[in-house]
């Protein structure tokens, strides 16, 4: 992939982004989608939140 | 951290695109000084060595939801992400709590706080912005990503060279912004105790400073976020008596 192109596709990506209008959680079960179905690798080891 | 375990940190979108990039000239062999973009012109030495120690699995990269919503229509970096990063442990049972918390903390960045030697209120470290589709003011996206990488409890390194970001050779006036976060993070109880018994919590650094800062990442010092002890005892003592309602804040000068 050239510059070029790689320069092209995220400017794709960016319209897109642009147009989608979304709250907070709608994006977080929207990942939530994206972690359990690609297959991408979780950090299992928590620190587990608060003191 | 040891040799043995690798480090977490979350990043910005501009440090993801140009660690993706950096990667493609990787595996073309093409010369880092022949290309345009400025993120590889600038700091290509560091996405290299970063990209080295991913590799190692030295370090391991977090990619945080706002990240991922910045760059999920783009199929090189989607496929950069999924070859080579990790993520929270978000599912459909926890992400509304997730969200719940990572929206309190970043409004937190956004409003004053009680500086823990002083015991004086400071401004806030962070900004709200008008949202015009909520017709409200929401936090940035700067701070929704610091506060989604302290919930996670990861150090958070942006291409972003100033402002907010932690840099260890300026003075006290241009960490002011960091030293806040780091605040919050710590009397919000952020923070954690590392293998060797030391505090650390969640900070943002520049691109640059943080790849200096991994010359170390071999050596067990590397404690980039570490936190002083006192430091944590005073945030527990001002919490409970924020609790308790009984907070006063002349008596946390003595």
């Amino acid at each position: 992939m050239t510059e070029e192109e790689f320069k092209k596709e995220l400017e794709f990506n960016d319209k897109l982004v642009k147009k989608e209008k979304m709250s907070v959680e709608e994006q977080y079960k929207d990942f939530a989608e994206f972690i359990a179905k690609s297959k991408i690798r979780v950090k299992k080891e928590q620190n587990d939140g608060k003191k | 951290m040891g040799k043995n375990k690798p480090y977490y940190i979350a990043i910005d979108s501009d440090v993801l695109r140009a660690l993706a990039f950096a990667d493609i000239l990787l595996k073309n062999k093409t010369d880092f000084r022949t290309v345009k973009n400025s993120a590889i012109r600038n700091y290509g030495g560091y996405l290299r060595k970063l990209l080295g120690y991913m590799h190692e699995d030295k370090l391991r990269i977090i990619i945080l939801n706002n990240v991922y919503q910045e760059n999920k229509h783009s199929q090189s970096l989607v496929d950069f992400i999924v070859e080579n990063c990790h993520v929270a442990n978000i599912t459909f049972d926890n992400y509304e709590k997730i969200s719940d918390e990572v929206k309190r903390m970043a409004k937190r960045y956004c409003s004053p706080y009680t500086d823990l030697k002083t015991g004086r209120v400071m401004e806030a470290p962070m900004q709200m912005v008008y949202d015009a589709y909520l017709r409200a003011n929401k936090p940035t996206n700067d701070a929704m990503n610091m506060a989604e990488a302290s919930v996670i409890g990861v150090p958070f390194v942006t291409l972003n060279a100033k402002d907010y970001v932690f840099n260890p050779h300026s003075n006290k006036e241009v960490n002011e912004r960091a030293i806040g976060i780091l605040q919050i993070n710590i009397q919000e109880g952020y923070y954690f105790e590392d293998d060797y018994g030391r505090y650390v919590a969640p900070k943002p650094f520049s691109l640059a400073t943080f790849g200096a800062l991994l010359q170390n990442i071999d050596n067990k010092t590397l404690s980039i976020s570490e936190v002083p002890a006192e430091d944590v005892i005073r945030a527990k003592h001002i919490k409970e008596e924020i609790d308790k309602g009984v907070y006063d804040v002349k008596r946390t000068l003595r």
